[in-house]
């Protein structure tokens, strides 16, 4: 009886909303306004929690050791100003091994993304942001 | 210039601008050209790596207007830093694309940050590298790809 509820519960849960009904932190870390407002959108319409956004590299770094451990994800680009997202992606995963980090990027060279994801990068988006595309990714990582 | 370098960029306008707007850009002939004038709005991104040149995307004033409107839902100036960051990620994202394929294809390009201009008759010139102009035209209004590119031997 209490799983049949607990799932009936789940079905009416946006994905951005822990069992707990506390919501997901996301925080975002792009240079580009455009793509941070989309990511903004996107992310609020299933109730996930933007906790901040950094507009550079080392901005993201700050942020993030500032938050901890308070963000449960970080969607980090990878061409920014100061650090770029790969160097923020191995400072971040040498702060705290567990971070979860999704890469998005407009560039889909193999290269670089076997690179992010042996530096531990949890998955990989590339651009144009498609709802779906981008909600469907960050559930597999969080879930 | 070669022909194999230039496929991939304008494979990417057409993929880019049909996800992004959901419509099917017509093609026009291509032209060479010496330099540039851009009448409203241009985007420019620079290639390095195994060729130096650069990519120019022009777009008039009311396709710019309307790409800006169809991407954010909402209507911004072109003078708005909004405006300007949405048409800089449509230079990003085709310029992405373009360097993805190439790469598929062996070659290996990397790509800086894109540049905005807005505004009236900016004059545009490549420095002797020979550039490719390739018109679109959309129901909204007109778009010219230009590339530049001089492979690095």
């Amino acid at each position: 009886m209490n799983r049949v509820i607990e799932e009936h519960i789940n079905q009416k849960r946006p994905e951005g909303v822990k069992v707990d009904g506390t919501p997901y932190n996301i925080l975002i870390v792009d240079d580009s306004m455009f793509i941070v407002k989309q990511l903004t959108q996107i992310l609020g319409s299933e109730a996930y929690n933007i906790i901040d956004t950094a507009t550079d590299g080392e901005e993201g770094i700050r942020k993030y050791k500032e938050l901890y451990p308070k963000v449960d994800l970080v969607t980090l680009d990878i061409t920014m100003p100061k650090k770029d997202g790969l160097q923020v992606l191995r400072e971040v995963i040498e702060f705290d091994k567990e971070a979860k980090i999704i890469m998005i990027s407009a560039i889909g060279k193999q290269g670089f993304v076997k690179e992010a994801l042996l530096l531990g990068a949890k998955n990989y988006i590339v651009k144009p942001l498609n709802r779906e595309k981008v909600l469907e990714r960050i559930k597999k990582v969080l879930y | 210039m070669r022909i194999d370098f230039i496929t991939p960029f304008l494979e990417a306008t057409e993929e880019i601008i049909n996800e992004v707007l959901d419509i099917q850009p017509q093609r026009g002939e291509m032209d060479l050209k010496a330099n540039e004038t851009i009448p409203d709005v241009g985007v420019l991104v620079g290639i390095t790596g195994q060729a130096v040149g650069r990519m120019l995307i022009i777009l008039d004033k009311t396709l710019a207007e309307k790409l800006v409107e169809i991407m954010n839902g909402e209507v911004y100036k072109l003078e708005e830093d909004m405006a300007q960051a949405t048409i800089g990620e449509v230079g990003n994202m085709i310029m992405g694309r373009a360097i993805t394929k190439l790469y598929e294809l062996g070659f290996h390009f990397e790509i800086t940050p894109p540049s905005v201009i807005v505004g009236r008759s900016v004059r545009i010139s490549t420095l002797g590298i020979e550039t490719l102009a390739v018109p679109y035209t959309f129901p909204y209004g007109s778009m010219e790809i230009n590339i530049s590119i001089k492979e690095n031997v």
